[in-house]
């Protein structure tokens, strides 16, 4: 994960995890949150983002950069 | 004179018509066979495998509804897949990274019958070319109002949208250029001339147009321009006014008609 211009980005190599889990998620064109995801406190200090911070629910679109998927989630904050 | 004119403009808009021949510049479905885009439209079982196809794991998987993928390789009655994921176009945002996991794709194997029967080629590509004719034989005039059968015919070329393949629905934004035959009587040249008479004027104009299968409705707007040389040029009362017209249309070619199987 990494935090930029208000945008939590995850980064997941294909090879990282489990084939149901790939076909699930990420096989779709977009990354979708059935629910509001707020960030903890450990993680936002991690990837030195303001705290309460929460993912809004919706649809993401995924991409691929050199093999890896990445989605860009928007904040609020 | 205006009730006369308002029957007018039914008819008007039943008579507009146009074609509009469309050039796609996405491959064509037979051009080739293997790594191609298909989407799935039947769930279907598959299981793990490498790019050799040699199956990694005996647990039974199943690919969702609507997901893309490209067809790496055929190996008898086996298919090889890889799900399709957009590349990111935009480069400002890519995040460069120094290493490349190309290697880690997932592989799928999948039969070619259900290949054949559970997944459809996939239009990935929604924007394209277009290029083809317009011809609105008359138009409408709205300072002051009025309608007349000038009769414009031309190229149009421009972008044509496509969602899906699996949604005949296109969308076409057109720039026009053709020539028309304009009418000057004494009511559009002010009573500069008494008795009728036709001359020529570049026409360009822009356009959107909504297809249909080969159905087609579209809404464009222009100017006609005559020459300055035209001792009329000054004294026509449209100059420099535009024009719309609406167009239903059906579509006889198409180079497109043969993608989708």
């Amino acid at each position: 994960m990494d935090f930029e211009d208000n945008e939590i980005v995850l980064i997941v190599s294909q090879n990282k995890i489990n084939d149901k889990a790939f076909i699930k998620y990420f096989t779709k064109e977009k990354f979708e949150l059935d629910k509001h995801v707020e960030i903890s406190d450990e993680v936002t200090a991690l990837l030195d983002c303001p705290k309460n911070t929460t993912i809004p629910k919706g649809k993401y679109p995924i991409n691929e950069e050199n093999g890896k998927i990445v989605i860009r989630f928007k904040i609020n904050n | 004179m205006i009730l006369k004119k308002g029957k007018w403009i039914f008819l008007y808009f039943m008579m507009i018509g146009h074609g509009n021949a469309s050039f796609s510049q996405t491959s064509s479905a037979n051009s080739s066979f293997v790594y191609k885009k298909y989407e799935f439209i039947l769930e279907c079982p598959m299981y793990s495998c490498d790019i050799e196809g040699v199956k990694l794991s005996n647990e039974r998987l199943k690919a969702q509804i609507g997901s893309k993928f490209l067809l790496i390789d055929i190996r008898r009655d086996t298919c090889i897949i890889r799900f399709l994921i957009n590349s990111k176009r935009n480069k400002k945002k890519r995040l460069n990274f120094s290493d490349d996991d190309i290697d880690n794709y997932k592989y799928f194997k999948i039969t070619k019958a259900q290949l054949d029967f559970k997944a459809i080629p996939a239009n990935t590509q929604t924007y394209s070319f277009t290029l083809g004719s317009v011809i609105t034989p008359l138009k409408l005039r709205l300072t002051p109002f009025d309608f007349s059968k000038d009769f414009t015919i031309g190229s149009t070329f421009g972008v044509k949208y496509q969602k899906s393949d699996l949604a005949p629905v296109s969308f076409s934004a057109l720039l026009g250029l053709g020539v028309t035959s304009v009418s000057l009587d004494s009511f559009s040249t002010s009573g500069a001339i008494r008795n009728r008479q036709e001359t020529l004027a570049f026409s360009p104009s822009l356009g959107v147009m909504l297809e249909f299968g080969n159905a087609q409705i579209g809404v464009f707007t222009g100017v006609d321009m005559l020459s300055s040389s035209n001792i009329l040029f000054d004294r026509y009362i449209y100059k420099n006014q535009p024009w719309v017209s609406l167009g239903l249309g059906y579509s006889i070619f198409n180079a497109n008609s043969g993608r989708r199987q």
